[in-house]
């Protein structure tokens, strides 16, 4: 089974460098489609991040880039600018 | 002079109780319970209950810490709620007999006081004070879980892991976790990938070392900063104080 590794780049990168294995490339879409989802899910953006200009990139064992996605595309009305009902603030700032 | 040294060994037994639920019953009440209960260790991964199945023990913790999780039909577990030293599981069982709602499963290695169901139930039905502790943790547990559902509902996989890691350290009084990313990720209900680079860049940002089934926290006022307000909400110092629980 092919094994695929997911990295997130922007002017610096955070990779997954155990990897995974997966039946094949629409697998690999797959999983990062979820992933992507998961890390922009939720009001408060992963660690305070401004995702818009990050992607997710897949690539297979030989180091090849086979996937490329953009997390802004999956940021699904979350209503970010919105207060939040629990904690009635906007983003939270990080030290 | 016998009942001045009685009291003396309550006195002591309270102070060597690491369990709070336990160490926070009048002296009386837990020498009732003393003779009955027994101390075991578990690994991680040890099942105490299974959901459906009747509750043949109450559990205890006074290390490690026990996980709740609810399984769905695809075979997904996700963890609803974690308790440690501060509480206990099968709680219920001292009402009469009870089925286990969800899996209970030793999350980290520890120690547990245990007792029986059924001797459990009797001193319970003889003493008021049990009761209360049954009703005054099962208050608390409710708040909990109220709080984590809206978690779960509003907040991110990285808000979430920060209070994860901070309300699990505090609930084995352990900066170090014995715990993997894979199993990190069946607890938060998010994939092993979404686990791994939010974890390496909490490793980045000094917040966290990890290395193979082991999370260590370096800087507590970051993961503070990265986590939703739940962790404060639930902390386990805090919570029964803002429901007005003596506990």
């Amino acid at each position: 089974m092919p094994h695929y590794y997911f990295c997130l780049r922007d002017d610096e990168s955070v990779a997954d460098t155990e990897g995974m294995d997966l039946p094949d490339l629409d697998a690999a879409r797959d999983h990062a489609s979820t992933v992507a989802r998961e890390l922009t899910f939720g009001r408060d953006g992963m660690l305070d991040r401004d995702w818009s200009r990050w992607t997710l990139l897949v690539r297979d064992s030989d180091g090849q880039e086979v996937l490329s996605l953009a997390l802004a595309d999956f940021r699904r009305g979350n209503s970010r600018n919105g207060p939040s009902p629990v904690d009635g603030r906007g983003k939270k700032s990080w030290p | 002079m016998a009942s001045q040294e009685a009291r003396l060994a309550n006195a002591l037994l309270l102070q060597n109780q690491e369990n709070r639920l336990l160490a926070n019953l009048a002296a009386e009440t837990l020498a009732l319970l003393k003779p009955a209960l027994k101390e075991v260790s578990a690994p991680q991964g040890t099942v105490f209950l299974e959901p459906g199945e009747p509750i043949e023990q109450v559990y205890f913790p006074m290390t490690g810490m026990i996980s709740l999780l609810v399984l769905t039909k695809d075979g997904d577990m996700v963890e609803t709620s974690t308790v440690g030293c501060e509480g206990a599981v099968g709680l219920h069982r001292g009402w009469g007999e009870r089925q286990s709602f969800t899996r209970a499963t030793v999350q980290v290695a520890g120690r547990f006081s245990v007792i029986a169901g059924k001797p459990f139930e009797e001193i319970s039905i003889a003493s008021p004070g049990i009761r209360e502790m049954i009703a005054l943790y099962t208050e608390v547990l409710w708040a909990e879980a109220q709080q984590l559902a809206a978690c779960n509902a509003v907040h991110d996989a990285s808000a979430r892991l920060c209070r994860w890691l901070l309300q699990t350290a505090d609930r084995i009084k352990s900066d170090q976790l014995p715990l993997t990313q894979e199993f990190l990720s069946q607890m938060l209900g998010v994939r092993r990938t979404t686990v791994t680079l939010l974890a390496q860049e909490l490793q980045k940002r000094g917040a966290i070392q990890y290395g193979r089934g082991r999370i260590t926290i370096l800087k507590r006022k970051t993961l503070e900063a990265g986590a939703c307000e739940c962790y404060h909400v639930i902390q386990q110092d805090k919570l029964p104080h803002k429901l007005g629980v003596g506990l």
